[in-house]
């Protein structure tokens, strides 16, 4: 029998591998520049090959990035797979209740947990994040891509503000990432040192039942009607 | 003929070249010894010492001494007083007339002419023996370190209160875009002198000053062609505090605001987290 379900396609880690190493690079070229004087960003920078090749290097990954964002859209737009994806990454009311049943369960106010589908509030949360954070660190970046361009519709405080949200929202969203998804991924108890989803695309039923319950009562019922 | 022209002209040249050099040879014979000094009346002690070795490397290298100090003509010395600042542009515009004419126009030379002597002249910013040239990455004129350079006066709290001189010229221009470019050898970026002029720096409010509202898609053009007067309608260098500049000052406040709360919610829910892991172990081995 088998004891693994797919969880992610072999389509869907391929772009996962390519956006984490798109935003690796993205950041350690552009938080550099955010703390310039630091010395490990003096260092990094000299690293990198000096200022000239470090923009380069993070001009190249954006338009990696920036790629990989079209072939999303269009992945979840045309196709089941991405379509079916994005329905369940949709955000509904059952999202914001769950947030205060688990809240409500942490402190001990209720015995019952709340049952996930095969996204909880939090994978949603973080989904939606890398792609509000795409759309304004593309739109910001381009501005200062082409800022001879910009200069001709803009002043110079819009385009001083955007470079300080783009470096700003830089921050926020590496903090997001390394900090609280490696968290997830990583450090947390019950999968360190690391669940290995993003590389196999499976989870054992026994995790699919624990953490997304309502995926594996479908699943499970679906093999009864297939029988 | 064209033969004894050509010898009495080698002649002049090898006396020439030796007169220059043995009448710096003979001013080194005191000023090329470190333990030289002199006592003013007004300066406790002043040191007399010229090393030979700034002087070789210097743009003056075959230029003798009396040729800027003019003054001195022989030994012993006429005047025991060092050369009053004012004089200084006077003495190099023997050959830097050109420049002369435009650092005349300056508010550093205009400044000086008002009795405020903290102002520069030649030797502030390009140094005295060891001058260097533009393109020599150790003058103070390299464009590296022209912020370094520029910033000895405009970055010193005590003459920006006795001169009613902005601040933060320093900081500003550092965390603009344009001064992490040059601080990482980037020499395209803009430095103080790209915008501020060189020799003939005014202050924006003189119409003919590069800085001034009226010129300055001008001189933001240079580097960028597209610098609209709809561009340059905004501060430059940013001070971006709650009596600063708003908008960036609120963004800043947003983000370090949003990050803090981020931070706290993850704190929380691993703290939440680990806790509730143990509890579940511990009720699992129980059960078992």
């Amino acid at each position: 029998m088998n004891h693994s379900v797919e969880r992610l396609s072999r389509n869907q880690r391929i772009q996962h591998i390519i956006l984490l190493v798109s935003m690796i690079m993205l950041s350690v070229t552009g938080l550099v520049l955010k703390f310039h004087s630091n010395p490990f960003s003096v260092w990094l920078i000299r690293i990198e090959g000096g200022i000239w090749v470090r923009g380069l290097i993070h001009r190249i990954f954006a338009i990696i990035l920036i790629l990989l964002s079209l072939y999303h859209i269009l992945w979840v737009t045309f196709t089941d797979k991405g379509h079916s994806e994005l329905m369940a990454l949709t955000p509904r009311g059952k999202d914001f209740s769950d947030f205060f049943r688990k809240l409500a369960y942490n402190l001990g106010l209720s015995g019952r947990q709340p049952q996930f589908d095969k996204y909880d509030y939090l994978q949603k949360l973080q989904y939606w994040g890398v792609v509000a954070g795409t759309v304004v660190m593309v739109m910001t970046g381009m501005i200062l891509w082409f800022v001879n361009q910009s200069m001709a519709i803009l002043p110079k405080w819009a385009i001083d503000l955007t470079l300080l949200v783009h470096g700003w929202d830089g921050v926020m969203i590496f903090i997001v990432l390394f900090v609280f998804h490696l968290y997830n991924v990583h450090l947390n108890p019950e999968v360190f040192p690391m669940s290995r989803t993003w590389l196999d695309g499976s989870i054992s039923l026994e995790q699919l039942q624990h953490e997304h319950t309502l995926e594996y009562n479908r699943l499970m019922s679906d093999k009864k009607n297939e029988k | 003929m064209k033969k004894i022209i050509l010898m009495l002209g080698v002649v002049l040249f090898c006396f020439q070249k030796s007169a220059y050099s043995m009448d710096n040879s003979m001013c080194m014979q005191c000023h090329g010894s470190q333990a030289f000094y002199r006592t003013y009346p007004d300066v406790k002690q002043a040191g007399m010492y010229i090393s030979p070795a700034t002087l070789a490397g210097s743009v003056h290298k075959g230029i003798s001494c009396t040729q800027c100090h003019t003054g001195i003509t022989g030994y012993p010395h006429p005047s025991a007083a060092p050369i009053p600042k004012t004089a200084i542009p006077v003495m190099c515009a023997t050959c830097h007339r050109d420049v002369y004419d435009k650092y005349t126009r300056s508010i550093h030379w205009n400044a000086l002419e008002k009795g405020v002597t903290a102002a520069p002249v030649c030797s502030d910013c390009h140094g005295s023996h060891g001058i260097l040239k533009t393109t020599n990455p150790g003058a103070k004129v390299y464009p590296e370190n022209i912020p370094k350079t520029c910033a000895s006066c405009h970055d010193s709290v005590k003459l920006a209160a006795q001169y009613n001189l902005p601040l933060n010229r320093l900081t500003t221009y550092e965390n603009s875009f344009h001064g992490i470019a040059l601080k990482f050898g980037d020499l395209r970026a803009a430095n103080c002198a790209s915008c501020h002029g060189t020799h003939e720096i005014l202050p924006s409010s003189d119409p003919r000053s590069s800085i001034n509202k009226a010129n300055l898609a001008r001189t933001c053009g240079k580097c960028h062609p597209n610098a609209t007067a709809n561009f340059v309608k905004s501060r430059v260098h940013v001070v971006v505090s709650k009596h600063g500049e708003k908008g960036p000052y609120i963004v800043r406040i947003f983000y370090t605001w949003f990050i803090t709360i981020l931070i706290t919610i993850f704190v929380l829910y691993v703290a939440v987290d680990i806790i509730n892991t143990r509890r579940k172990k511990k009720n699992r081995s129980k059960q078992s």
